[in-house]
């Protein structure tokens, strides 16, 4: 009978009304302050549960150990929709942590307009690493209460009116102590509140990082920004203002304005600035980076239309990089990293010129999203790769002997390897190589590590959408685990030749730590 | 090459290397103590519950190495156990608290995963007294406290 009525149990709302029917001194145990009395009494009486068998003898030493383990927790919690992470929530303080991280990590519009967030949201600001809104509704309630470390990001709403503008502003303003990561993404708002919103950003007190999507404010909108940006503001990115700036106005600048081309005296401290536009953008470079003195990363980046010119035609005109080169080292002095999105298709005395205008570089990085394959880069794969070739030779041949930090991401690699620049880098202490598609010659690159760049102490390489698997030998063998397309076999266990007989070859290298080989594929 | 594991009860295991490399914990020791005919204390784990580990990693030994997806949507993913796995974890919940414990320990990561998916699913659709049920976990909160947790978290009901 106890058995039946314990079974019940299992709704929690029930049982109090059939227990306290049937046996006295189980409602008398429920009535108890405290609870924990409560369910040892039920564990004692109740022989097995519903669910996974637990014999009673064994019960004392149940290993729920396992969930007591915070990363545990959360691993499991992990696999939980939010209708079952809310009942966690209530189960015990523990879990209540783990569950509550979980929930409130990162909310959107609509969760911080719901009544019950409104009321109380406040209390569990600490938990919210992320918010994710459209600017529809005030987010009060959490900045006033956050800590800080609050990642902001408006998104692009569907339509963004000026009303709802607006609010964004507002946001930005209510949250001015708060955000130090503030990304925004807008498409068709004018000009004139482009130089609102970085008037408004102007005034955020621990804003560390600042990405501007799509926001194609005039150069002086963004000039006038930098002499007033936050001193904790450490990265800018950008899209330049390609569609404002107009051939008269660079004119009157080149003009008017080159007796301004001086230092100007630190406003901000800013390390890191990226710049996506078109090829002409590098106006804007010349005249942004006259406001970051303290500049040490500079990363020109594609964005919606490629920085430099795709069908790998020679630059018109070379006339902004021609003056970077006089300019950039005056204005910042200590550059050092050079990012750039593509390689392929600026034109070697162009290349030229912007690595001339770095003298003190030491890390160079190039990334590309596109290879061969791309449909516009297979119309143009001769030039393309004419160029990506020659420009590894010019970066080899310019700064070379400069570089300590070397990552070649995608295609690119291939024109690497096959040049002679890869005996250009004598002083190479980081490399990373991430091949995107091409197979690379294997001897090639294990012979060149190995054998030219004896300073190397850390390798990174890999290619994107691969990571090499710990115990390879069977795996080979057998194709297990294999895709299922031929090409796909083959492709993959070229590259296993180059994983077995690279990690032989640096484990014989001296002056290299094997446990900072890292081998690593970047997630799509 | 076989290496050799001993339980926590002192029980020795013979397995090929590949199979004991699945566990990054043995792999690492493997690396860092070089060639060796030593067995391998593993102090944290009985024998039945290594017997269980080895079936796993034996029945795995030719996986791939997981690419961790992040942008996968979590939430689905409990719903993912192969077929074999899940056969492999229709234990009693004594051995997948056991299980979970040393692939924790042995850094065992796609068992860890399926284990938390199990336990995942256990979970799933049960009221906080059932999972606390299901789990002997004992209620440290009081009624006025749980209610007032359910009201401050009512938005994430329509979420």
């Amino acid at each position: 009978m106890a058995f039946h009525s314990l079974n019940h149990l299992t709704q929690p709302l029930q049982s109090f009304v059939l227990i306290d029917s049937e046996a006295s001194a189980v409602s008398a145990a429920l009535l108890t302050p405290e609870p924990s009395d409560v369910i040892s009494a039920f564990d004692i009486q109740e022989p097995t549960i519903v669910g996974p068998v637990i014999s009673t003898s064994k019960q004392q030493s149940i290993p729920t150990g396992a969930l007591d383990l915070p990363e545990v927790l959360e691993q499991v919690f992990k696999h939980l929709p939010d209708s079952d992470l809310l009942h966690c929530l209530t189960v015990c303080k523990a879990w209540f942590e783990s569950s509550t991280r979980k929930l409130w990590h990162s909310l959107n519009a609509k969760d911080w307009s719901h009544p019950s967030i409104v009321q109380s949201g406040h209390k569990y600001v600490h938990y919210i690493e992320e918010l994710h809104c459209a600017p529809t509704a005030s987010l009060a309630p959490f900045t006033r209460a956050a800590q800080g470390n609050l990642k902001l990001r408006v998104l692009e709403p569907p339509t963004l009116t000026l009303v709802n503008t607006r609010q964004v502003l507002e946001t930005v303003m209510v949250a001015q102590n708060t955000i130090e990561d503030l990304t925004l993404v807008f498409s068709h708002a004018d000009d004139h509140l482009h130089k609102e919103f970085l008037a408004a950003i102007s005034q955020l007190q621990k804003l560390r990082s600042l990405v501007l999507h799509k926001a194609r404010a005039p150069i002086e909108s963004y000039e006038r920004f930098l002499e007033q940006a936050p001193k904790t503001l450490e990265y800018l990115s950008f899209e330049c203002c390609w569609t404002v700036a107009n051939s008269a106005q660079s004119d009157s600048y080149d003009q008017q304005k080159r007796s301004r081309l001086t230092p100007e005296t630190p406003t901000n401290n800013l390390k890191r600035i990226q710049i996506i536009g078109p090829q002409h953008s590098f106006d804007t470079v010349l005249r942004i980076t006259r406001y970051t003195p303290l500049l040490e990363s500079l990363i020109l980046s594609d964005g919606v239309q490629p920085f430099f010119d795709v069908r790998g035609a020679p630059a018109a005109d070379n006339r902004p990089l021609k003056e970077l080169k006089g300019l950039l080292p005056v204005h910042c002095p200590l550059l050092t990293n050079l990012t750039m999105e593509t390689l392929a298709s600026i034109d070697a005395l162009g290349f030229r010129l912007l690595l001339e205008a770095v003298p003190n570089i030491r890390s160079f990085t190039t990334t590309q999203k596109d290879n061969p394959t791309n449909f516009i880069m297979q119309q143009r794969l001769r030039n393309y790769q004419l160029f990506m070739f020659s420009n590894m030779k010019t970066l080899g041949s310019v700064v070379g002997p400069k570089l300590v930090s070397l990552t070649v991401e995608s295609a690119v690699v291939l024109a690497l390897i096959s040049t002679e620049a890869l005996t250009m880098f004598p002083k190479l202490k980081y490399l990373k190589l991430v091949e995107t598609g091409i197979h690379v010659d294997d001897s090639t690159v294990v012979n060149w590590v190995c054998k030219d760049l004896e300073t190397l102490e850390m390798v990174a390489i890999g290619p994107r959408d691969w990571t090499p698997p710990e115990t390879h030998s069977e795996w080979i063998k057998e194709g297990k685990g294999m895709p299922s397309t031929g090409a796909d076999f083959v492709r993959r266990n070229n590259r296993f030749q180059l994983f077995e007989k690279f990690v032989a070859k640096v484990n014989g290298l001296r002056k290299l730590d094997k446990h900072r080989i890292e081998f690593y594929s970047f997630q799509q | 090459m076989p290496v050799t594991l001993t339980s926590l009860d002192n029980q020795e295991f013979k397995v090929d290397k590949e199979v004991a490399e699945r566990s990054i914990l043995i792999k690492n020791m493997i690396e860092d103590v070089g060639e060796s005919d030593a067995p391998i204390p593993l102090p944290n784990v009985s024998a039945a519950v290594l017997t269980k580990v080895i079936e796993y990693c034996e029945h795995h030994r030719n996986d791939p190495v997981q690419v961790q997806d992040e942008t996968d949507d979590p939430r689905k993913r409990s719903n993912d156990i192969e077929e074999w796995d899940m056969k492999f974890m229709q234990v009693d919940q004594e051995m997948l608290f056991e299980i979970i414990l040393a692939a924790n320990y042995l850094d065992i990561k796609p068992l860890l995963d399926v284990g938390c998916k199990t336990v995942a699913n256990i979970i799933k659709g049960k009221t906080p007294e059932e999972i606390r049920k299901a789990f002997n976990i004992v209620n440290d909160f009081t009624p006025e406290e749980e209610a007032q947790i359910k009201k401050e978290n009512e938005w994430a009901e329509d979420r």
